[in-house]
């Protein structure tokens, strides 16, 4: 008997070991590349070609100085911030506007119109790229930030929306009359009501749409050939263009580059996985 | 008769706040998303170079060109390749690995989901430059680790060569796998526990729990994740670009990458908009589908 509880001990013990370890071997190839970017950012490129794949023999972490005096990487960098501030800013504001009559008043064609919106999330970018570079050629927009943020606020917009719809949703109409009772306007419920209420699903719509904006690729692609509006993404592949060899001095350009989506990420990592869930079921 | 007009403005109020809550969205939607999706089954009537060239109708050429050619078709097949890859290699990994974390005793469960997402973040230029140099003839991770072990005539030039459509779909199942880890994790917790207790009582093997009832118990999700994984091949474009340009010789071609290239290369702009058509349109079969497939499923359950 006591034989007996001992092997299935020691059988569980064996499948405890095994799945750990096929669970290691998933971990370190997910992480890998990550890993050895970050390593390849701190050492010399002598180093680098002596021995590629093995740790390096000193930290260099003064090559992330270089990388920014010695490359348009600051501008890229900025660049890259204002335009995600801004279309994270208006994703934010105008999807909990949208959003607000369609969870929670009612008008003919709310559900057809809701739907309608949120379809935009099957459209694929290319699909509208020659015509938007048209519509901001003519709107003289083109070769300015504008010729991004607009696209990025319009392709962020569905999602968005999507979410904080299903919050509103769940707000107790009990809070919404109180307010109301209490002489608050349509306006007034949704600012001193509705919109705190949001901060959490806020915080999640502005994680994701902050991580899509900051890596964006097509529009930027697209729509800027300035290289003084460039942001990080296409800046940086003009820069490996440019110094095809320095790849220490590269791999510290997208080290610096990942460093805002990685910090965010680690901070808002259970919102997003938790939201990410919701809404591709929902969705 | 004032009554009349106060109840009036008061549903002239409640119009005007439900217009003013929606306009500022729907402008956008409509100028930059509608707008230009209209425009491009337009310019694809038109046989049309470059911005300011006039414009020629040409009816539905382009449509009958880009049935007979080669390149068009050859990136149709690899487009079908990431497809192919990504419901056959990166949903099942997925499901596995999650299946693993969910059910075997392991610790630390968090970090593991949070290291496997990471892939989902990272920005494309980064994945695809870091990719670029494992694959990289001389020195890239992959060739060395060949020579290492004695297998130095398997060494290639990875992404210049035959292989690289397969290289490059290695990237994306990569990428893509700890997206749907996620989504399969917490459908898996989100079966009642008193299924897994049953289950153990009962001494099924993990084999049988998993074929026998949790893959049935998971259809909708699984359905669902087949349908993104599906509806997100056909826009594939970033990585590719970053690492092959759809190149050598369009071996890693697909639908976006030649579409960009015959509208920002060749100034090929009504050609170009017949292809962002065939996108659009399959987008749009696709996910019609995939709504009739989930409708199917809500009425089974």
């Amino acid at each position: 008997m006591e034989k007996d509880l001992r092997l299935i001990k020691a059988r569980e013990m064996g499948k405890t070991i095994v799945a750990t370890a096929i669970a290691l071997v998933a971990l370190v190839v997910t992480l890998y590349p990550a890993v050895w970017m970050h390593i390849t950012a701190v050492r010399t490129n002598r180093d680098l070609f002596r021995q590629p794949w093995a740790l390096p023999d000193q930290i260099h972490l003064e090559n992330f100085a270089t990388a920014f005096e010695r490359s348009p990487i600051p501008v890229y960098f900025m660049n890259s911030v204002i335009v995600s501030a801004a279309s994270v800013l208006l994703i934010l504001l105008l999807a909990a506007l949208a959003a607000y009559p369609f969870a929670r008043l009612s008008f003919r064609g709310r559900d057809a119109l809701f739907y309608m919106v949120v379809s935009g999330l099957m459209i694929p970018p290319h699909v509208a790229l020659i015509p938007l570079l048209m519509l901001l050629n003519k709107l003289q927009l083109l070769g300015t930030r504008f010729a991004l943020i607009l696209p990025n606020v319009a392709f962020g917009l569905p999602f968005a929306v999507l979410l904080l719809r299903s919050f509103f949703l769940t707000v107790p109409q009990d809070l919404e009359d109180a307010a109301r009772l209490d002489g608050c306007s349509r306006a007034g419920v949704f600012w001193h009501v509705m919109f705190p209420l949001a901060r959490p699903t806020l915080a999640v719509v502005a994680t994701f749409s902050f991580v899509g904006t900051w890596n964006e690729f097509l529009f930027a692609l697209t729509f800027i050939q300035d290289r003084a509006l460039k942001t990080l993404p296409i800046g940086l592949m003009d820069f490996v263009g440019e110094v095809t060899t320095d790849w220490v001095l590269i791999s510290a350009g997208l080290v610096i580059a990942t460093f805002p989506v990685l910090l965010v990420y680690i901070l808002f990592q259970r919102q997003i996985i938790r939201s990410m869930m919701g809404g591709a079921l929902r969705g | 008769m004032s009554a009349f007009f106060e109840q009036w403005r008061i549903r002239l109020g409640y119009r005007m706040t439900i217009i003013l809550f929606l306009a500022p969205a729907i402008i956008f939607l409509v100028a930059f998303l509608v707008y230009p999706i209209f425009m491009t089954h337009y310019y694809a009537l038109f046989e049309w170079y470059g911005l300011t060239a006039t414009r020629t109708f040409v009816g539905l050429n382009n449509f009958l060109e880009l049935i007979q050619d080669p390149i068009a078709q050859r990136s149709f097949v690899n487009n079908i390749a990431v497809l192919a890859s990504a419901v056959f290699c990166s949903l099942p990994l997925a499901f596995f690995l999650a299946l693993l974390l969910s059910r075997a005793n392991i610790r630390f469960k968090g970090l593991y989901r949070t290291s496997y997402f990471l892939p989902s973040i990272l920005p494309i230029v980064v994945i695809g430059l870091v990719w670029s140099w494992f694959y990289n003839p001389q020195w890239g991770l992959f060739n060395q680790l060949l020579k290492a072990i004695g297998l130095k005539e398997w060494t290639q030039p990875w992404l210049a060569s035959s292989t690289a459509l397969p290289a490059v779909l290695v990237v994306t199942i990569w990428q893509r796998m700890g997206y749907y880890i996620v989504i399969y994790l917490s459908a898996l917790a989100s079966i009642p526990s008193d299924i897994y207790d049953a289950l153990k009582i009962d001494g099924a093997n993990l084999w049988q729990e998993t074929w026998g009832v949790l893959i049935p118990m998971l259809r909708p999700t699984i359905t669902v994740t087949v349908a993104m994984a599906i509806i997100g091949s056909i826009r594939y474009f970033d990585v590719v670009w970053v690492m092959t340009v759809g190149g050598p010789n369009h071996a890693t071609e697909l639908l976006a990458t030649y579409m960009f290239k015959l509208g920002f290369f060749s100034y090929r702009m009504g050609y170009a908009s017949a292809i962002a058509v065939v996108l659009f349109l399959l987008a749009l079969v696709l996910t019609v589908t995939q709504i009739r497939l989930m409708e199917r499923e809500i009425v089974q359950y």
